[in-house]
């Protein structure tokens, strides 16, 4: 039967193609908003043995169904709209910006990971060897490009945001952000830029395929810092969480948003959290390679890797969040371009002549 | 919001209500911010929310019930405000406090001293955004009032000093625990240190902020750890004697620049000196008795108490008619001082610092509106 | 430890990359370090000798003198005429405005009014709160647990 259906796809390309489309950006969505909940419930509660508190204890073993209950209670709330707001543009704006962030599932490897997790089934189940075939992600070539004009509509929809709530904590929030956003785009496309040039590729699957000989995070290092440092301020967490600082303007941007609306935002926020910390254990630390698994096991390798690394760069985000206070906003600005613009400009430089070096000397091609 | 023309470029300043509602304010207080971009052009400070008519009720109660009323003007050092009351009445009754009384009003002060700098602490990082620390803090806090708890039955509300001594003698072993409580503190401590002083956020969000000239300081009639932050070494503990401190030696800290760093450093080392004092005092405590049977009510006359709380002088002056209850009884809270010389010291400062500084100065609602 | 704006180019270096790491590793380790929270509901702490819960009365020392009365500040202490007789009068506490002095205990003659070590009372109105005279003298089994 299975035959028979990929003889009738593969006689109908367009079917085939939307098809697998479909298949890949549903299972990455599912992925990723189980990760973005992961990612709240670990944040929750390595910060809180941080802070030497239990964190949730009390709904399922050791609080795990506490998200839902969470999720639950917001979605109950009710939705406040301020008096002076746009009503239209209001509720609009949180379905942008969540949606806009999840765009970015297209170019991420999260469809490759659920698909090959599942293959580990095979033997039981020969037909899901047909998911190898939903691995769309592969075919961007100019993948780590779209990230970036993905990423780069942020600012304007947050600094939208702010202002159409009509307060003034939002809209002083919201220039924040988009003055933090804009300065550290810089550094952060110049760091990728580094990147790029050392691969020679846009494509994140052959990147990865690059770094079979060695990882990048040994041929350049400075790279990895500057590249840390900007994806914690694109991802607005602390040290650089100044559009939400919460004890100077409430919650910045998002001040006036409440139940469902929140929820888009704040998962929006995790999202794209998760997404920096999966590009730098793409860019750095060689993504999916790895011993591969013994037994039935070995499809799923691959995905366990993958996870395994951008895990580690969650806790790192989380530890960094527990360990620095905020800096300020003009603190911020000036470490954005006196310090870390100049050093990524000397960055690139830096992997330039490395990269002719090792050309020349045949290692790389 | 008002608009003004300046040569070449219109400003315009927004002015921003932080307050009484908000999440960082230390209790229910009003700022009125006038902000020029980033920077604070004005401040208006708003005060009295919690009210609640404390030098009123003092008037309607006998002598000995108003100290249970007092512990609650500041409940994170109540100690110190009773120490206050109890000391201008025994200025007017001429009364002697027992060697032992003396030792115990000492370490009770002590403690709280460490506790009130230790939430302090606790509150500031969590205004600079170092909310990892908070937490730490109220830990230790724990464990000193675990301790002040075991010497007076609550936990906040002491009502722990009496006209002429203590209430209660030590419980037994209280040394062992105390002991274990302070170096727990003292090991602590130490981990503070290692992560704000080695921080470059840290630094960067005090070091140079809001620095206040020691003469400065003084005209605005500054006292405690905010005074000795801008280099004055003024301390009652030292300069008028009073309880058991002229037998015990320990040091001033002072700052130097009187920044918000070195608000925090003075403050910190407070807290090492002050654990000094404990030791020494569960030390060399004389035997004997703790309290003295004193008249219910003082003769007529005026006394004025003043002891060095965590804050600064906090100071009482009692007037008392020859009836059960005094006449009039004024409170002196430094910071209510503090607070309100904020507009004269902020101007300039960035809006995303007022919070750092405001936490800084040390408010406590409690006693600025009493 | 002091900052000045004049230190080398090779301290400040130091400074900046040794620091940071300094403050990362001291609150990454208590990630492993045990907790001291106590869970409340299922575990409780034991209360210091001396801490003032909800105050009981012992119907047999007690006079009736009406001192507690007198000293409370709050005057949240009634004397009511008793049932059982004996002793005629017998102090009830209205507990929503007590806040534990202590001052009645203090200067009870026979110290028969004294602190538990109750702290949970509940009710769901407020005459729940009001200890009369039957409550007063069994604070102890009207503890919620």
């Amino acid at each position: 039967m299975i035959d028979s259906i990929i003889t009738y796809l593969k006689s109908n390309p367009l079917l085939a193609d939307s098809l697998r489309v479909v298949v890949a950006m549903v299972f990455a969505l599912i992925f990723m908003l189980l990760n973005a909940l992961i990612f709240i419930y670990v944040e929750r509660k390595v910060w809180a043995r941080t802070m030497q508190r239990m964190g949730p204890t009390y709904v399922g073993k050791w609080g795990i169904l506490q998200l839902i209950a969470d999720f639950v209670k917001v979605l109950n709330k009710e939705i406040i709209i301020p008096a002076k707001a746009n009503r239209f543009a209001f509720l609009a704006m949180p379905v942008f910006i969540t949606a806009v962030s999840l765009l970015l599932i297209i170019v991420m490897p999260y469809d490759y990971v659920v698909a090959y997790t599942l293959l580990i089934f095979q033997p039981i189940f020969p037909a899901i060897s047909i998911l190898k075939y939903a691995v769309v992600s592969s075919y961007f070539q100019y993948g780590v490009l779209l990230i970036f004009v993905i990423l780069s509509f942020n600012p304007i929809f947050i600094l939208l945001t702010g202002w159409i709530s009509n307060n003034k904590y939002s809209i002083v929030g919201g220039f924040r952000a988009a003055a933090q956003l804009l300065s550290f785009e810089v550094p952060f496309l110049l760091s990728v830029a580094a990147v790029v040039v050392l691969t020679g590729s846009l494509n994140l699957y052959e990147i990865v395929e690059k770094q079979k000989s060695m990882w990048l995070i040994f041929l350049a290092p400075l790279t990895f810092i500057l590249f840390l440092i900007t994806a914690i301020a694109e991802a607005e967490r602390t040290p650089f969480d100044i559009p939400d600082a919460e004890s100077e303007i409430i919650a910045g941007w998002n001040t006036e948003y409440s139940a469902s609306p929140f929820l888009l935002l704040i998962m929006g926020m995790y999202v794209r959290a998760f997404v920096s910390a999966t590009l730098l254990a793409i860019f750095f630390f060689g993504g999916w390679l790895g011993p591969t698994l013994p037994g039935f096991l070995a499809p799923m390798s691959g995905p366990l890797w993958l996870m395994i690394k951008t895990y580690f760069f969650m806790f790192l985000y989380i530890l960094i969040r527990a360990a620095f206070p905020r800096y300020r906003i003009d603190q911020l600005l000036s470490l954005s371009w006196t310090k870390l613009l100049p050093l990524s400009v000397a960055n690139l430089l830096i992997v330039i002549a490395v990269k002719y070096y090792l050309m020349s000397m045949g290692l790389m091609s | 919001m008002t608009e003004e023309k300046q040569v070449g470029r219109e400003v315009r300043k927004l002015v921003i209500n932080v307050g009484p509602q908000h999440p960082s304010t230390h209790g229910p207080m009003d700022l009125i911010v006038t902000v020029e971009g980033e920077t604070i052009v004005d401040v208006d400070v708003v005060l009295g929310y919690i009210h609640r008519g404390i030098e009123k009720l003092c008037e309607l109660r006998n002598y000995f019930q108003i100290p249970t009323y007092l512990n609650r003007l500041c409940y994170v050092s109540g100690m110190f405000w009773e120490y206050g009351f109890v000391k201008a009445v025994e200025e007017i009754m001429d009364a002697k406090v027992p060697e032992r009384g003396e030792w115990l009003r000492v370490i009770a002060c002590e403690l709280t001293r460490i506790a009130s700098h230790l939430i302090w602490f606790s509150a500031f990082t969590a205004d600079v955004g170092l909310m990892t620390l908070f937490p730490w803090g109220l830990r230790d806090r724990d464990r000193i009032i675990d301790l002040l708890e075991m010497m007076s039955g609550q936990r906040m509300t002491f009502g722990y000093f009496r006209v002429g001594g203590v209430r209660y003698d030590l419980p037994t072993n209280f040394d062992v625990y105390a002991e274990k409580a302070i170096n727990y503190v003292e090991k602590h401590l130490e981990e503070y240190e290692k992560v704000i002083y080695n921080n470059p956020v840290f630094l960067a969000r005090t070091v140079d902020i809001c620095p206040v000239p020691a003469s400065k300081a003084i005209d605005l009639g500054w006292t405690g750890p905010m005074l000795r932050a801008s280099g004055v070494k003024r301390d009652l503990r030292r300069d008028e004697p009073y309880a058991a401190y002229e037998f015990l030696d320990f040091e001033i800290p002072v700052g130097k620049k009187g920044d918000t760093y070195d608000r925090v450093y003075v403050r910190l080392e407070e807290i090492k000196q002050s654990i000094n004092i404990v030791r020494q005092a569960l030390k060399r405590i004389p035997s004997g008795p703790y309290q003295t049977r004193s008249l219910l009510y003082p003769p007529p006359g005026i006394g004025y108490g003043w002891v060095e709380d965590s804050r600064g002088e906090c100071g009482y002056m009692v007037v008392s008619d020859g009836t059960p209850k005094p006449y009039r009884v004024k409170i002196r809270s430094p910071a209510y001082i503090h607070v309100m010389s904020i507009p004269n010291v902020i101007k300039g400062s960035k809006i995303a610092d007022l919070y750092a500084i405001l936490g800084s100065f040390d408010p406590c609602l409690g006693e600025i509106d009493r | 430890m002091s900052v000045s704006s004049k230190e080398g180019l090779l301290h400040r270096l130091k400074r900046i990359i040794i620091g940071p790491l300094i403050s990362f590793f001291t609150v990454t380790k208590y990630v492993f370090v045990k907790r001291p929270t106590i869970e409340y509901p299922t575990k409780t702490i034991i209360f210091p000798d001396r801490f003032r819960g909800v105050l009981e009365v012992d119907d047999e020392l007690c006079i009736g003198c009406g001192i507690c009365a007198k000293v409370c500040p709050n005057t949240c202490i009634f004397m009511v005429p008793y049932e059982k007789g004996k002793p005629a009068m017998i102090p009830e506490i209205d507990l929503q405005h007590c806040m534990f002095c202590g001052l009645c205990v203090d200067y009870c003659p026979p110290q028969a009014i004294y602190h538990t070590h109750v702290v949970s009372i509940i009710g769901f109105k407020r005459e729940d709160l009001y200890l009369d005279q039957k409550k007063v003298t069994r604070v102890q089994e009207l503890e919620y647990k």
